[in-house]
């Protein structure tokens, strides 16, 4: 299906409300549903951006649910967290927000679908308080080589040969690290 | 005490308007704002009193300690405790957010006399860090930011995950919990009706365009805010890189825009000009959009030479001595709109008299 707004991107929020017996639908992509919400339009509607993130609540079912005519079934029935007692009804009726760092774990199914739409990935590979290696990892190593072979082929493109080359050192480091990561690893792992 | 900080505020020239930063005609500010939170306590909107205060003093006491924000150079302000107009006044300073100044209790600022550094505790996250320059320099406002950011976790346990990041009440922060952001000034692109294909384009490079005072406010005086939307995933220098391409484009369209209508219709852009200055220099009645309107119009020509008698940096300040809380303490009473309309167009002639 196509988002209602732009019908150009797949819509992959669905947001139902009931009101006076009416039921209106809204498709949308991520990028609408964003810009939706920033103009104060999802809410105007009684739309929150807990439903527009985690497609929660009993007026935002999945639409895979709602297909199989599954009547009143939420995203993700009675989830408490054991550290600070945040459950599923909190997130909704607090716009989306989290109770405590621990949440992250006990809210960690319907997060991580909500970070796939929202976010460039799922790994942090910025700056850490512990001030290690940002790129640690090869996970986080393997995204930044991506990102950096992108830019260097760009700079060339545009004939800027001075930062084309900073760009190349950059990357063959990158690639001993990840080389040296590769060694130190078990096999299996990661 | 407090009420002597908001008057030393009122007082001293804010930095990030009265000082001089790269390309200033069209930048106005650069913004960069950390979320970040402790290991061990609940979010400000689950926790209890007595934790909201211990956060307060934790974060005032790592503040203390650090160079960038210590004593005697700062000023502190418990929310719940100073007068309504006071935090609105913080707030038309950029130094607090609607959400701080609506929900005071347990919530406490942090600002540098100068204003370029200040800590919001208790607001969605228990800090929200916030570093702001003039005109157009992110880099340099991310090395301050890097820094401060780092003298406070060598005192705070930061809840933080190796796969997530920095752990942030709204998802839509984590990893980074950075927002960056520039103030542009962006009336040749409203005027050759470009704008709205701007922040299209913007906004598909996941970039987010909001008016002057941030999320819901729309784009009086043809200001313009533009910040990332994506916080994980990327490094914080990949961010700020993608962001300074963005700008720098969009300086270089709007620069494109005015010598267009420089050359295709001189006399309507001399014409708004001069009417923006006439009625700030001379009228007896100013609403405030009537207001930030013609100040947006006086400052295009005050960029473009136009006027030689009026500097770029006292038509900053007069876009923030026109709101409601600044003309009200300046006058030292709660004012009526329409009173508020009088006083203001008072004190635009005045300043354009000078």
């Amino acid at each position: 299906m196509l988002c209602d707004k732009c019908k150009k991107k797949e819509a992959t929020i669905h947001v139902k409300k009931v009101a006076g017996g009416k039921i209106e639908s809204l498709h949308l992509c991520a990028d609408c549903a964003r810009e939706k919400e920033e103009q104060g339009v999802l809410g105007a509607l009684g739309f929150n951006l807990a439903e527009v993130l985690f497609n929660l609540g009993e007026i935002a079912k999945p639409r895979s649910a709602e297909d199989a005519g599954g009547a009143s079934e939420s995203a993700d029935p009675g989830i408490t967290c054991p550290v600070c007692g945040w459950n599923t009804e909190k997130l909704q009726s607090s716009n989306g927000r989290l109770g405590c760092p621990e949440c992250y774990r006990s809210f960690s199914e319907i997060i991580g679908d909500a970070l796939n739409r929202i976010q460039r990935g799922r790994m942090h590979i910025g700056k850490r308080p512990d001030k290690t290696d940002p790129l640690l990892n090869t996970a986080a190593l393997r995204i930044e080589i991506t990102r950096t072979r992108k830019k260097l082929a760009e700079l060339v493109r545009r004939e800027e040969y001075e930062k084309a080359a900073v760009c190349r050192d950059k990357l063959n480091v990158l690639n001993g690290k990840l080389k040296k990561l590769e060694e130190q690893e078990v096999p299996g792992e990661r | 005490m407090n009420g002597d900080a908001v008057k030393h505020l009122l007082a001293s020239p804010v930095s990030f308007l009265a000082d001089s930063g790269p390309d200033e005609d069209i930048a106005i500010s650069s913004r960069i704002r950390l979320a970040r939170n402790l290991r061990g306590y609940p979010f400000p909107c689950a926790a209890a009193e007595e934790q909201l205060n211990e956060v307060c003093e934790l974060v005032t006491a790592a503040a203390d300690a650090s160079g960038s924000l210590g004593c005697p150079d700062c000023f502190s302000f418990d929310m719940a405790k100073i007068p309504v107009i006071d935090r609105e006044i913080l707030l038309e300073r950029r130094l607090a957010s609607r959400e701080f100044v609506d929900h005071p209790q347990g919530a406490r600022l942090l600002v540098k006399s100068d204003e370029s550094c200040s800590i919001m505790i208790n607001e969605e996250d228990q800090l929200r860090i916030q570093v702001l320059a003039p005109g157009f320099q992110l880099d340099k406002v991310w090395k301050t930011i890097d820094t401060l950011d780092d003298e406070l976790s060598s005192h705070l346990d930061y809840a933080f995950d190796d796969q997530l990041g920095y752990l942030t009440c709204c998802p839509t922060n984590v990893g980074t919990g950075m927002r960056a952001s520039v103030m542009l000034h962006l009336p040749g692109l409203v005027m050759t009706n470009k704008i709205t294909a701007t922040i299209h384009g913007i906004n598909k490079l996941n970039l987010a365009v909001r008016g002057i005072f941030g999320e819901g406010s729309d784009n009086q005086g043809n200001l313009f805010q533009v910040s990332n939307q994506v916080t994980l995933g990327e490094t914080e220098s990949g961010i700020i890189e993608s962001l300074t391409q963005v700008i720098r484009q969009l300086i270089t369209h709007e620069k494109a825009a005015r010598l267009r209508l420089l050359e295709r219709d001189q006399a309507s852009l001399l014409d708004h000009v001069g009417r923006s200055y006439g009625i700030l220099r001379h009228s007896y009645k100013l609403s405030s959009k009537e207001a930030l309107n013609c100040l947006s119009g006086l400052r295009m020509g005050v960029d473009m030479g136009l006027f030689n008698n009026v500097d770029i940096h006292r038509v900053n300040e007069m876009f923030l001595a026109i709101h409601p809380a600044h003309l009200q303490k300046n006058a030292g009473r709660n004012l009526s709109s329409a009173e508020r309309d009088v006083v203001r167009a008072a004190y635009c002639r005045t300043q354009l008299a000078k």
